[in-house]
Parts: C-alpha cells; sequence; structure tokens
C-alpha cells in the first residue's frame, strides 16, 4: 500500500518535471508569436518578454540537462565502452563516472544555492519585471540537487552490476 | 595549467563522461587546483551563458523539427518534390536531395533531416533499384545540410560564444548549401547516365498541382521564415517561435496530423534534447571565461602569429584539426571552445568572423559524417539496420564533394559573404 | 606579499572607459612597486554588466564598472544620476561628478549591497537614431519602436515620451534597425556610429538625455585587505582614470577608430541628419519628465533626490 503510494508519486513526480519543460516551452514561443503579431500589427510589444525569456531559458536548461540525466540524453563518448569487452570493468569505469558527476553537481547546487541567498540578502531585483533576482538562480542549486541524486542512482546500479558481474548494456 | 586542462578534458572524454559534464570539472578542478577564485564563479557563469534570450530559439527549432517529422509535413514536402523531378535521370535521388535542401530550410538540425527525409527517401530509393550503398550515403550525407542552410542551430550557438549576428550568418550559409545541394545533385544526374538509372513515370501538371497543393502549407514556411526576418517582422529568435507555432498549427489544425493531446508527447524529446545542448553550450562559456581569464586566447593569438604565416593556412590548419577531432567528438562541442580561443588570433589575420563561422559549420557538417563518432551515421544504422563499417563505407564519395566544397568556400569567402553584403551590409 | 586583481568591464579596448581602466590598473602598479597587480579584461570577456556586478558581490571578482543603470538593480539610489535631462550641459555634469560631496553621498549607499565604489567611468551623454524622422519635440517620439537599456527609469522615459520601448539582444540590434522591425534605438551618437547603427537609421538627435555614468566598484573584502595607503593610491588612479576617460572620448570624437574621421564629418559623408537641441527644445523635453522625476522622487529617496537636484543647481552656469 504505502509502496504504491511511493511508485505512483515517483511516476506523477517524472511526468510533473516533463510537462513543466513542455509546456514552458510552448507557452514562450506563444507568448513570442503573440508578441510578434502585436508588434507587427499593433505597434505594441511586450518590454517584459526579453527578461522573462533570459529568466526561464536558465530554468528549462536545468530543468531539460535533469531529466536529460534520466534518460541518458547527454552526449558522451562512448567509443572505450565498445572497444573494452570486460563487462566488470566498464560497469566499474561507468561508476567512477557517475560518481564523479554527482560530486560536481554537489558543488553547483551549494554555490549556486550561496549565490541565490546573498542575492537575497542584497535584495537584488531585476531591471524589468522588478521581481527578486534570486529567483531567477533558484533553478540552478534544485536541478544541479536532482542531477547529483540521479548520478549517484546510477553509479548505485552500475557498482551492483559490477560486482554481480553482469553484462554491460548500452542505455 | 594548460597541461591539466588538456589531461583532464581527453582522460574524462574518453572515459565517457557527459561532455557538458567533463566540461565542468575541467573547468572546477583547474579553477581550484590553480587559482585562489572561489568556485562561486561555477554557477555565476553558467547563468551568464543561459542569460541570453537568443538561445531559446534553438529549442523552438528543435521542436518545430520534431512536430514536422512526426507530423505529415516532410512526408508531403517529398510528394511535391518528387512529382517535379521524379521524370528526370535518377530523378527519385534527386527528389531525395531537393527534399533535404528544403526540409533543411525547415529544421535546424543535421540528425533530424536525415530522420525526416532519409526514413522515407532510403526505402524508395533502394526499392526503386537505386543500390544500397549510394541510396544510403546520399540521404546521409545530404540530411547533413540541415546545418549549412538557415535555420541552423550550430549557427545560432556560433553566434553565441562569438557575439556576432545571427542574420548575417544565417544569410551567408544559403550559396554555400546551395553548392553542397547542386555538387550532390550532379553526382547523382552523373552516376544515372553512366548506370542507365530508370526514370519513374511521368506526372501530369494536373497531379503536380494537387500534390503542391497538399504541402503548400510545409512549402511556405521556409519562405514566412527567412522573409519575415530581412523584411523586418520578426528577429530570427522569433523566427524560431513562429516556425513553431506554425507548425503545430497545420499539423494540428489543417492536416490534423497531431492531436492537441499528442502534443507534450512529440515534443518531451526535443525539449529534453534541447536542455541538454544549452546545457553544454553553458559548460563550454564556462570554461571559455577560465581561459579568457588567463589571458589564453591573447598568448594562442601571439603563439599562432608568430609560427603561421598567413591567415589562409591558419584556416587550413583549423580546417584540419577539426576534421581530426570531428571524427571521435561531436565538433559542435569543440567549436563552442575553439572559436572564442581563436577569436584574437582572427582579428590579427583579417579573417571576416561571418566567412569563418561557415566554416564552421562545414566542419561541423564533416563531423556528422565521419566515423567512428557522426550523429547522422548513428541515424542512418539505426534505420536501415547496417552496420556502422557498411554506413561509412557508402558515404566516401559524397565526403570527397563536402570536402571539395569546403576548400571553395575556405579560399573564395564571396561564396558566402557575397549574399549578407547584398542584402544585409 | 603580491596582490593580484581582475579587472572587468564591458568597454571594447580603444574605448575612453578602457582607457580608464588601464590607467587605474597602471598607476596601481606604479605606486604600489608591483605589489598589486591589476589586469584588465575589457568587452564584457568576464562577463555581462548584470554578472560582473554580482561578481564582484560575492568576491569572485575584485573590480568592475558597472553603469548606474545595471547597478540601480541592487543599489535603487543610484538611479538619480540617471534622471532624465538630469544636468543642463557637460560643464555642470562634470562639475558635480567631482563634487567629492557627491561621490561621498552617493557611494555611502554601496557597501551595504556588497560594493565598495571608488570612482566613475563615463560613456558619454546618450542620443537617439531613428529611420523615421527628425526628433526635434516629445511628440517626435510618439509610437517608435524603440530599443532602451534594460532598466526601470530607461524604460519609464520613453514610456513617458509616448514610445514603445523594446529590448533586444546586442547583436541584434543591426539587422532589427535595418529590416524594420524596430525604428529606433538610444546610445551615445559615437556609440550608435561604432555599432554602424547610423548606417540604418539616419535621423540622429543629440537629445543627451541621460549621461551614462558608471561605477568603479570593488569587492569589500578585497578591498578590506588593502592598506589605508594602497586604498588611496587607488581612488587616485580611479580619479585618473575618469579624467583619461573624457579625454579619449572627446579625441575619438575627432578621430573615429579606423576611418580616422570626426563624429561630425562621418555624418556628413554618410547622410547621417543630426539634430542639435536649442535651449528651448531642451526645456519642452524636460518638462515631458516631470512625471519621470515625480516617479523618481520617492524611489531613490526623497533627501538624496534634492541633495542631487541642488548640486545641479549649485554648480550650473559657472
Ligand atoms: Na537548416
Ligand atoms: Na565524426
Amino acid at each position: 500500500m504505502f509502496r504504491d503510494a511511493v511508485k505512483w508519486m515517483a511516476g506523477f513526480l517524472n511526468r510533473l518535471e516533463e510537462w513543466t519543460l513542455v509546456f514552458i516551452l510552448l507557452g514562450l514561443g506563444l507568448l513570442s508569436f503573440v508578441q510578434v503579431c502585436c508588434r507587427y500589427l499593433l505597434g505594441f510589444s511586450f518590454i517584459w518578454m526579453e527578461e522573462l525569456n533570459r529568466y526561464l531559458g536558465v530554468l528549462i536548461a536545468f530543468l531539460g540537462a535533469a531529466i536529460g540525466v534520466k534518460y541518458g540524453t547527454h552526449f558522451s563518448m562512448d567509443l572505450v565502452y565498445e572497444k573494452v569487452s570486460s563487462n566488470r570493468f566498464r560497469h566499474g569505469l561507468k561508476t567512477a563516472v557517475n560518481v564523479a558527476c554527482a560530486i560536481m553537481f554537489v558543488i553547483v547546487a551549494y554555490y549556486g544555492w550561496i549565490q541565490a541567498v546573498k542575492l537575497r540578502q542584497f535584495g537584488v531585483r531585476t531591471s524589468v519585471l522588478l521581481v527578486p533576482k534570486y529567483w531567477a538562480y533558484l533553478p540552478i542549486p534544485f536541478f544541479s540537487a536532482i542531477m547529483s541524486f540521479r548520478f549517484f542512482d546510477l553509479a548505485g546500479k552500475h557498482f551492483q552490476a559490477m560486482l554481480k558481474g553482469q553484462p554491460f548494456t548500452r542505455t | 595549467m594548460i597541461a591539466t586542462i588538456v589531461i583532464l578534458f581527453f582522460l574524462l572524454l574518453f572515459m565517457g563522461m557527459p561532455i557538458a559534464v567533463m566540461l565542468l570539472i575541467t573547468t572546477t578542478a583547474t579553477l581550484a587546483i590553480h587559482t585562489n577564485t572561489s568556485l562561486a564563479v561555477i554557477p555565476q557563469q553558467l547563468f551568464n551563458a543561459l542569460d541570453n534570450s537568443i538561445l531559446l530559439s534553438i529549442p523552438f527549432f528543435i521542436l518545430a523539427g520534431n512536430v514536422m517529422t512526426q507530423g505529415s509535413m516532410a512526408r508531403r514536402l517529398i510528394d511535391v518534390v518528387n512529382s517535379f523531378v521524379g521524370s528526370f535521370p535518377g530523378g527519385l535521388a534527386i527528389a531525395g536531395t531537393l527534399a533535404c535542401l528544403f526540409f533543411a530550410a525547415l529544421s535546424g538540425s543535421s540528425p533530424a533531416t536525415v530522420v525526416a527525409i532519409g526514413s522515407v527517401m532510403i526505402p524508395a530509393l533502394i526499392e526503386a533499384g537505386y543500390g544500397e550503398k549510394f541510396s544510403i550515403g546520399l540521404l546521409t550525407s545530404a540530411g547533413s545540410l540541415g546545418v549549412v542552410i538557415p535555420p541552423s542551430i550550430p549557427m545560432i550557438l556560433y553566434c553565441l560564444v562569438m557575439n556576432t549576428s545571427i542574420a548575417e550568418l544565417f544569410m551567408a550559409g544559403i550559396v554555400p548549401g546551395l553548392l553542397i545541394g547542386g555538387s550532390f545533385i550532379a553526382y547523382t544526374v552523373y552516376l544515372a547516365r553512366k548506370n542507365g538509372w530508370q526514370r519513374s513515370r511521368s506526372v501530369t501538371w494536373g497531379e503536380r498541382l494537387r500534390i503542391l497543393k497538399d504541402g503548400i502549407w510545409g512549402v511556405l514556411l521556409p519562405v514566412i521564415v527567412l522573409g519575415g526576418i530581412y523584411a523586418g517582422v520578426f528577429t530570427p529568435t522569433e523566427a524560431a517561435a513562429v516556425s513553431l507555432v506554425y507548425s503545430l498549427l497545420v499539423e494540428i489544425c489543417i492536416y490534423r496530423e497531431i492531436g492537441i493531446r499528442d502534443v507534450p508527447e512529440v515534443c518531451i524529446q526535443g525539449a529534453v534534447l534541447s536542455g541538454c545542448l544549452l546545457f553544454i553550450l553553458a559548460s563550454a562559456m564556462t570554461l571559455i571565461w577560465l581561459l579568457t581569464s588567463q589571458r589564453l586566447p591573447h598568448q594562442i593569438a601571439d603563439l599562432i602569429t608568430a609560427h603561421v604565416s598567413s591567415g589562409w593556412v591558419f584556416l587550413i590548419l583549423v580546417s584540419i584539426l577539426f576534421l581530426i577531432l570531428g571524427t571521435v567528438m561531436d565538433n559542435v562541442s569543440a567549436m563552442l571552445i575553439l572559436s572564442p580561443l581563436f577569436a584574437e588570433t582572427l582579428g590579427r589575420f583579417g579573417i571576416d568572423y561571418i566567412h569563418y563561422g561557415i566554416i564552421m559549420v562545414l566542419v561541423i557538417e564533416f563531423g556528422f559524417l565521419t566515423p567512428p563518432f557522426g550523429l547522422n551515421l548513428f541515424i542512418a544504422m539505426g534505420l536501415t539496420d547496417k552496420s556502422l563499417v557498411e554506413v561509412s563505407n557508402s558515404i566516401w564519395p559524397f565526403l570527397a564533394i563536402l570536402l571539395f566544397c569546403l576548400l571553395l568556400v575556405t579560399f573564395i569567402p564571396q561564396i558566402s559573404l557575397f549574399l549578407p553584403g547584398l542584402l544585409l551590409r | 606579499e603580491k596582490i593580484t586583481a581582475k579587472y572587468g568591464h564591458v568597454a571594447p579596448p580603444f574605448h575612453g572607459q578602457s582607457k580608464a581602466a588601464d590607467t587605474l590598473a597602471d598607476y596601481v602598479r606604479e605606486k604600489t612597486n608591483g605589489a598589486v597587480d591589476i589586469k584588465t579584461f575589457p568587452f564584457g570577456q568576464l562577463g555581462g554588466e548584470t554578472s560582473l556586478a554580482e561578481q564582484v558581490q560575492t568576491g569572485t571578482l575584485e573590480i568592475a564598472t558597472v553603469s548606474c543603470a545595471v547597478l540601480s538593480n541592487a543599489v535603487p539610489q543610484v538611479a538619480v544620476l540617471d534622471l532624465p535631462f538630469l544636468f543642463p550641459d557637460r560643464k555642470t555634469a562634470y562639475a558635480v561628478l567631482d563634487d567629492p560631496e557627491v561621490q561621498t553621498k552617493i557611494f555611502s549607499y554601496l557597501p551595504a549591497k556588497g560594493f565598495v565604489g571608488i570612482g566613475w567611468t563615463e560613456n558619454e551623454f546618450r542620443d537617439i537614431t531613428n529611420s523615421k524622422r527628425e526628433i526635434r519635440a516629445p511628440e517626435d517620439l510618439k509610437g517608435l519602436k524603440i530599443r532602451v537599456m534594460n532598466s526601470p527609469i530607461y524604460i519609464d522615459t520613453f514610456k513617458a515620451l509616448g514610445a514603445s520601448p523594446t529590448d533586444l539582444p546586442f547583436p541584434e540590434i543591426y539587422n532589427a534597425l535595418q529590416n524594420g522591425t524596430i525604428d529606433a534605438q538610444e546610445s551615445p551618437l559615437l556609440t550608435s556610429i561604432l555599432i554602424k547603427a547610423t548606417e540604418v537609421t539616419k535621423f540622429a538627435t543629440k537629445t543627451q538625455h541621460i549621461l551614462t555614468e558608471c561605477i568603479v566598484v570593488v569587492n569589500p573584502d578585497f578591498w578590506a585587505k588593502l592598506t589605508p595607503d594602497q586604498q588611496k593610491i587607488f581612488r587616485e588612479g580611479a580619479a585618473l582614470g575618469i579624467k583619461a576617460n573624457r579625454v579619449v572620448n572627446e579625441q575619438l570624437e575627432e578621430k573615429l577608430p579606423k576611418s580616422g574621421i570626426s563624429v561630425d564629418q562621418y555624418c556628413k559623408e554618410n547622410n547621417v541628419k543630426v539634430v542639435d537641441l536649442t535651449p528651448q527644445e531642451r526645456e519642452a523635453f524636460k518638462a515631458a519628465m516631470k512625471v519621470v522625476w515625480d516617479q523618481y522622487r520617492p524611489k531613490v529617496g526623497p533627501e538624496l533626490f534634492d541633495f542631487v537636484q541642488a548640486k545641479v543647481k549649485a554648480h550650473s552656469g559657472k
């Protein structure tokens, strides 16, 4: 019962992040389109459009990258995994790579958080929307933490596979 | 310090680490070892790189490409082109190349063009007796026009790191793109004559018009996008949004190939892909920040101008470097790092940023096609169930043609600079 | 022990602001006998202005020049120098800015926000170029799609003038003006020529609406590491810097980079119609700005607002 609830919750969060990404992108696309029509036909434009695009762009990059870790979308050069046939070696190397990535994102999350806290403390605002600037920074610590978690998870899976000597399959 | 960067870069790259994270770790480790700057600069520079409204055009163009491929625009475009040139000798192959040229004007990416046109045309060509080798080679190579003909995602990325005008670079890609497409067609016609390839049955003008009417919305999009940019209706960034909204409207309301409920499903893959691409851009610019703060572009310019006699030699050397790099990695990442690094050198040799940008786009196109690491090759493998060796063997003649075009574009800057000079300067 | 520092700004290397930065760096190196070594990074190599400000606040960058427009996001008070048509002329502006009381007062708002202000640099008075018509009165701006600096007071200024302010990334400006996506842009005429905007917008009006003043900001922790003597040397270097800045900008007016001709001659040769506002025309613009002034008096604080007004009055016409 409890397990089912957790599973459902995880599935829901997974879909939530994907839907958020798609809807923000489509929403911005639509807004830009409306902006073009307004400016061309009515000589009127939204001055806040540029700023909104810039700050949501940060969100999109980090959110997309976080989902990318889940699906293995990130580009990498996997030559070594094709040339070497030892399963244990390949799982071991993947474990090391994923641990390194996870630690990297712990660092990004930590310093991103510090940056957001400082901006909040100094009361910096954005130039057009006049909202607190630290909002724009929050996706960095938040999604870096998620990426870190996912990389640790992947590392754990490869580590177990290495111990058990399971065959290596490309994802 | 340079040693640290180079060693980490290649070590982590060959360990199969995601390129974006590899760049970040290289930067972070070098910072921690060789400077006393706080690591707080990492999120700051990631943010600074992404804090730019131009880069949203990348997800927009990628999504628009997905919508057109998963809808029916790509297929209808092929029908239109085929109805016009199908009856020439080697007609179906010419139609395939032209369809790639056309789709390239809709899509910003090279693998997407191979998927959209190749998935239909490769089986069709093989069935019509053009031979597996030629069919796979032609479509895999012609698909790479996706990055040369505007819109083009590598062009947008180049303009982002070099701070130059997207409208100009887009314009500069048109003639080289047509040159390459034209050369492929010429080669096709030559082979068709030599091998006596059959013509398909000819189509009446009535049928042509009917097919054109069916496909008109797809044919109109490049006109709208490029026309809109140069008539001042929108900026290149907004053009991306316009083409996304347009293709959604056409596929949902007119062709009814995509239901409104399918939209998230159609878009999610492209959205995640663009997130990853933007992340590479941000990581690359963080490394560039580190290199710049150590005055490396300046030292490199000193070194190069001391040893390389002219801009031409420099361009040749850079092309060779990229052709080699492109065999083992994604040239887009290499371009992101190396272009700003060479910026001062370009200035000293008086090389136009736009001309250099087109050369970059061509070597990126090459990188998509050279084994062992070539995205287009992987796509073709997926489409045809052939091995990497078989696919690679099919593209050599086309690589030779591309190399010839690259030389022409390098040594005759007017090929790329003529059109922007005429219309924009 | 040797102290090293990075100094970032966004001006191109030949510009007066670059000269100001280099002057400060050279002066400090010389006067401290090399104990403090400042490396300058022009052209936004270390980041855009907003990023530079944040880097100084967190100590990842030691020194930067940041325009009041951008700085006002963290320190709303500095917007007082961006009030449209604040300075009647250049001489008054320089007298006010060089007044030690004004500097002390304005810089006093910075430390609470993570900056130490040590001096100015300047990117000239701002003008308007457009592709539609001669601009002589506030009404002429009605309905113009104009690209403005991304800062509240700039946006409010052009809204008050009836224009439609919009923002575009810098590299897009030229093409957007050329093909008519936008009609106008506001920046110093010198800058307009340098970014080639004058090739596609043939009407230039020397509105001189805002002086693009920048503050040389230093990270407080770094500042605290310097001895009082060294701090004094920094301030002297900054004072020499703004002088060099103004001289170079004046020289650039007479001798543009590459072509080597003067701004006037360039405008003649390229059919750029330059309008100089008469004192009456300027008054009309200033009158139209009353809404903006009223809006910003409470925003920057009435006391500071009146203080600056009094200083402008005291220094004008001398
Ligand atoms: Na394209
Ligand atoms: Na390759």
